[in-house]
């Protein structure tokens, strides 16, 4: 009588916590502290990564550039490394200069500006269905549920990251993301876990994972 | 062979009597070394089906006929249910079905619609033939192999013209007449051995020849009533009574004799139109029907090996039209691709009047990208990954306007907000400048409020390192002299400030760290 029940629980869309998946691929953070404590030790290959922040400008960007830098070094042969970087609806315009200092690879940098969430959903959603994308960045305000769930789908199904910038306020809600993270800022600036496919909640000072006092 | 009074003096049915009794006007030719094969598409069903959009649920006919007696040209199927059938006059018609929608036969139209049907077909072979009024010749022998046999070709025929949304009966065959009369049968027919062909084509009735019906009656009344009889007749007497060009049909319909066919030439470029049934401002029906044109442009192109880089697509109503020209990063062939594009700029596109008329105009043709394959198979998917990305600018610009989608690229330039610029995606390139800099710039600095002289931004900002002189650009009129700053606010943020030095008091936030 058990073993259908395993069977069941061994579908790999079903996440137990306390279980590891049993192959997490991973891609090192760039931050030694922080690949600590993700589970497979680093950012998931696929599927949606959400950063929740106070405010636009708060470390987001500092988080993910080792991630970009690693895209943009084409180390995995022709096959691999030759898509988009892409942004969709940042806040900001990216300052090129900045990147190029940051070894990311600027003719690779899609920058696409919706009017609105609908529409960078559905930008962020072309993205990741046509092959022609290694990541794709996005900014958005309010999103639904199911949207996030698209996104999440999408990401699994055509094996890319989705990293999904929110406000902070959707910590309220739930999400299907693989991985879900808040950055803290102010007084006591903290990166906080708040959930990790197969890993445990957790948090680390952003001085521990800059290291640097200045952030 | 049935006896027959009439005065033709009918010759036992053996095959040697013809060579014996052969004069030398009209020999047996000897069969020609060249093989060939013909495939025929007969596209029966285009008078009706040049009205593309009819609505199956609804009964519509297509009349011909002098103004006075109007007939039934043919009707669809809806029609036919309420026992509606070619050649019924039009009063009969309309007792029979009163809501019937009706138009008058257009052959111009047909013809033209042939003609693109023609550039269509070039895609399958170099030798495109046009047989009026609905029938295409294909000489197929040389495509057999790009194609992948006999069957995947006729299969990629048949799965084209229904996606145009035409029917046609495709028969192939070894010489180009049998190729059409076995059409006539109205039945799909893959006759490649030229060895059987006599014995497949002595069955057809005469009626299946081109010949007219007054010679159709004749032979009929001698007792000759398939291809087979007149077969079994002698050379010179059945070409001196029905006339040598008739023989000469029968020698070449057998393959005793090349036929030449006139060749198609395909225009340098696309253009067709199709006509809507009813005016319409439903864009899923403007798409529906564009569609058809859309996957005739892609058999021309193909046949081109080219593709288009931007093809305007122009919605006709009653005294003007609106253009819509879809612009590509790079050309293409791909009808899906082309559609999907176009259901997203239709989107967002107004529609003055509701519209009657469509057209599709390909522009010039242009190379398509990567056409000279790359020799070693593992540069290929690198190759479709650079084709989805360009794709994916086209599809993000369809959508959300063209400035809307942009790269960056550096400049070497000291000042900050001329460092870079918005350039094509991909165009990107330059050195690394200065370091230090933050993510995110402000396309235009904002002036900051001072609060006790310090600059705020929600909040006193605290200045973290600085300054960093930038002095530069009297040259030009838009000179900066300037004081920059990392400085954070309470929040957390750090930002880039700068201090204009000509007036010390005035703060501006240039960038953000992130």
């Amino acid at each position: 009588m058990k073993q259908p029940l395993d069977e069941l629980l061994s579908h790999p869309r079903i996440w137990r916590a306390h279980h590891a998946p049993r192959d997490i691929q991973t891609f090192s953070s760039g931050h030694p502290s922080l690949d600590q404590l993700l589970p497979g030790g680093g950012w998931p290959r696929s599927g949606l990564i959400e950063i929740l922040v106070e405010r636009w400008g708060t470390g987001e960007l500092r988080l993910i550039v080792p991630l970009l830098k690693h895209f943009s070094r084409n180390e995995q042969g022709a096959a691999d490394g030759r898509g988009w970087i892409a942004w969709i609806g940042p806040p900001y315009v990216p300052y090129a200069p900045a990147l190029a200092d940051a070894e990311i690879d600027v003719a690779r940098v899609l920058l696409v500006h919706p009017r609105d969430d609908g529409e960078v959903l559905w930008a962020t959603e072309q993205a990741l269905r046509s092959s022609g994308c290694e990541v794709v960045l996005a900014w958005a305000e309010r999103v639904a549920d199911p949207s996030l769930r698209r996104l999440q789908l999408a990401a699994e199904d055509n094996g890319l990251p989705i990293i999904l910038f929110r406000p902070v306020s959707s910590l309220e809600t739930a999400s299907p993301a693989a991985l879900r993270l808040h950055l803290a800022a102010g007084e006591q600036a903290r990166l906080v876990i708040v959930k990790s496919r197969g890993g445990q909640p957790a948090s680390l000072p952003i001085r521990d994972l800059f290291g640097r006092t200045d952030a | 062979m049935p006896s027959s009074p009439a005065s033709l003096p009918l010759f036992p049915a053996s095959p040697g009597t013809e060579e014996e009794s052969a004069r030398p006007e009209f020999p047996l030719p000897s069969a020609p070394l060249r093989k060939q094969l013909w495939l025929c598409l007969d596209f029966h069903r285009l008078p009706m089906e040049v009205f593309s959009d009819s609505d199956p649920s609804r009964a519509f006919a297509v009349l011909q006929g002098e103004s006075g007696g109007l007939r039934i040209c043919q009707c669809n199927e809806r029609a036919t249910r309420d026992g509606l059938h070619p050649e019924l006059p039009l009063n009969a018609a309309l007792a029979l079905s009163p809501a019937l929608e009706m138009r008058e036969r257009a052959p111009g139209r047909e013809a033209e619609t042939l003609n693109r049907l023609a550039a269509w077909a070039c895609q399958f072979t170099d030798m495109v033939s046009i047989e009026p009024p609905h029938r295409l010749l294909l000489e197929i022998r040389g495509s057999l192999k790009l194609f992948g046999g006999l069957e995947s070709l006729c299969r990629q025929a048949r799965a084209g013209v229904s996606d145009m949304g035409y029917t046609s009966v495709l028969v192939v065959a070894p010489t180009p007449r049998a190729a059409l009369w076995l059409c006539n049968r109205r039945q799909d027919e893959v006759a490649t051995e030229a060895a059987l062909l006599p014995d497949r084509l002595s069955e057809l009735p005469l009626a299946c020849t081109d010949w007219p019906q007054s010679l159709r009656e004749r032979l009929n009344g001698m007792g000759v009533l398939t291809i087979g009889d007149c077969l079994r007749l002698p050379r010179e007497g059945f070409a001196r009574r029905l006339g040598p060009r008739r023989l000469r049909e029968l020698d070449a319909a057998l393959g005793r004799c090349v036929e030449t066919r006139r060749r198609f030439f395909v225009p340098p470029v696309y253009h067709g139109e199709l006509e809507l049934l009813a005016e319409t401002l439903d864009r899923e029906r403007l798409c529906r029907a564009m569609a058809r044109l859309v996957e005739e442009m892609q058999g021309f192109l193909r046949g081109w090996q080219k593709g288009v880089q931007r093809p305007v697509f122009s919605f006709v109503y009653g005294e003007g039209r609106q253009r819509l020209a879809l612009g590509l990063a790079e050309p293409s062939a791909d009808a899906a691709f082309l559609l999907d594009l176009l259901a997203e700029r239709l989107e967002n596109y107004r529609l003055e009047q509701p519209v009657t008329d469509l057209m599709l105009d390909s522009g010039l043709l242009a190379d398509l990208p990567g056409s000279p394959r790359g020799l070693f198979a593992d540069t290929e998917g690198a190759g479709r990954d650079a084709v989805a990305g360009r794709r994916l600018v086209d599809r993000l610009r369809a959508r959300l306007g063209r400035d809307a989608v942009n790269g960056v690229c550096l400049l070497a330039e000291h000042r900050p907000e001329a460092a870079w610029k918005f350039v094509e995606p991909g165009a990107g390139c330059g050195q690394a400048g200065n370091p230090g800099r933050p993510f995110w710039i402000l396309q235009d600095p904002r002036e900051l409020s001072c609060r006790d002289g310090r600059p705020w931004l929600e909040g006193v900002l605290e200045i973290l390192g600085g300054p960093e002189r930038i002095e530069t650009g009297w040259w030009d009129g838009r000179d900066a002299a300037r004081d920059y700053y990392v400085a954070r606010n309470p929040t957390g943020v750090r930002v880039w400030i700068y201090q204009q030095r000509r007036s010390p008091e005035q703060w501006f936030l240039h960038g953000v760290f992130g």
